[in-house]
């Protein structure tokens, strides 16, 4: 069994720094939300588009020509303001990930470069059997 | 306690659903500062599942997470974990291609430096000094579980969640584990076991409930009637 607990500073700072979190509403569904509208929209937006192109070429009313056009502009738009937010919310997540190992390895790298001392005795220093130097990724068995 | 005297983990009539499906019914708990609670209860129970919702991983349909007495329900993970909630999760959740050390140092998003997260770890266990280049694929599994445990350590936590520490590691080697355990909560570090190897967890439990079919069906100070208990909830029938 464990003992009664001591006073607690971790749990204490715990709860001074929850205490001061700004949190706001809950927007993991707020993502998958843009995530689809993101998708419609240029989904929606390639369909006006090449919509435009039938009735534009199937009247010879410039007026309905030039409501054509309008629509296939329109379509496009709809189609690039769809890919850029569809592409937003979907790639975020991704490229959160690659980010953080990005900038692990590039720390990993600036700590061998600025201490040669540190990589040379490393290097120096025998491994032991069957384990790779420096840290790195042994080759596959 | 702290500060206001509040829980630092507290699940309030916490439901929660995968795909429409309803797996935890309304579960109410609290973990304080320094106490052990063991959540136990059969397979599928949705053991897991208040876990993940305790560390944000999973949003609950209804009810309320609070900690140190604040409405944390649907904050992010992330910042839930850089506050001091530290989920180990089922299967140890190290990176087995690369080494003890480098498995370290990827905890470093905590704003700790590299020689501290090692002398921390090292100090708490020192096998793992011993082998801090090796992979950690290679390691047995109660070193790795110790790698896992020194993973969320370094992170100086304030809530700590154990998914099945116990899981494939030899009698021994898991009461060492949670003697462990118990003296990171002496620290005052809010620890949530789950875990099915009931007789090592309860040793060092100070509060202990039973989660059936996502319902608790029983909480209290554990002691030698709930071990007799325990069969009937895991089985059906009293041994």
């Amino acid at each position: 069994m464990t003992s009664t607990p001591l006073p607690a500073s971790r749990a204490d700072r715990f709860v001074r720094e929850l205490a001061e979190l700004k949190i706001p509403d809950p927007a993991a569904a707020r993502t998958a939300l843009w995530r689809r509208l993101g998708g419609l929209l240029m989904t929606a937006g390639l369909v006006l588009g090449a919509l435009a192109f039938p009735l534009a070429h199937a009247t010879d009313s410039s007026l309905a020509q030039g409501d054509a056009l309008a629509l296939g502009l329109g379509g496009v738009t709809a189609a690039v303001v769809g890919g850029a937010l569809f592409l937003r919310y979907s790639l975020t997540d991704f490229l959160r990930f690659w980010l953080a190992r990005q900038s692990y390895d590039l720390d990993r790298l600036g700590e061998r470069l600025s201490d040669p001392a540190v990589a040379a005795k490393t290097v120096n220093s025998p491994a032991p059997e069957g384990e790779p130097r420096n840290g790195a990724a042994p080759s596959p068995r | 306690m702290t500060v206001n005297d509040s829980p630092l983990l507290e699940l309030r009539g916490v439901r929660a659903a995968y795909h429409g499906i309803t797996v935890l019914h309304g579960v109410d708990l609290t973990v304080a500062a320094g106490q052990v609670v063991a959540l136990l209860g059969p397979n599928g129970a949705g053991k897991t599942t208040v876990l993940k919702a305790a560390a944000g991983l999973h949003p609950p349909s209804a009810g309320q997470l609070l900690m140190g007495g604040r409405d944390v329900t649907g904050i992010r993970p992330g910042r839930l974990a850089r506050a001091g909630v530290c989920l180990i999760p089922e299967g140890r959740g190290v990176f087995p291609n690369l080494s003890v050390r480098d498995n370290l140092l990827m905890m470093t998003f905590c704003g700790r430096g590299r020689e501290e997260i090692e002398e921390t770890a090292y100090d708490r266990f020192p096998v793992l000094a011993a082998r801090r280049t090796q992979q950690a694929g290679t390691l047995s599994g109660g070193e790795q579980q110790m790698l896992a445990l020194a993973r969320g350590l370094v992170t100086d936590p304030a809530v700590l969640l154990l998914d099945e520490l116990s899981m494939g590691l030899a009698p021994l080697v898991v009461a060492e584990l949670y003697e462990l355990v118990a003296e990171i909560a002496r620290q005052g570090v809010a620890v949530l076991v789950v875990e099915q190897f009931a007789a090592a967890v309860l040793k060092i439990a100070d509060h202990a409930a039973v989660l059936v079919r996502g319902r608790i069906q029983w909480q209290g100070h554990p002691d030698s009637s709930l071990q007799a208990e325990l069969s009937s909830y895991y089985l059906g029938s009293p041994t």
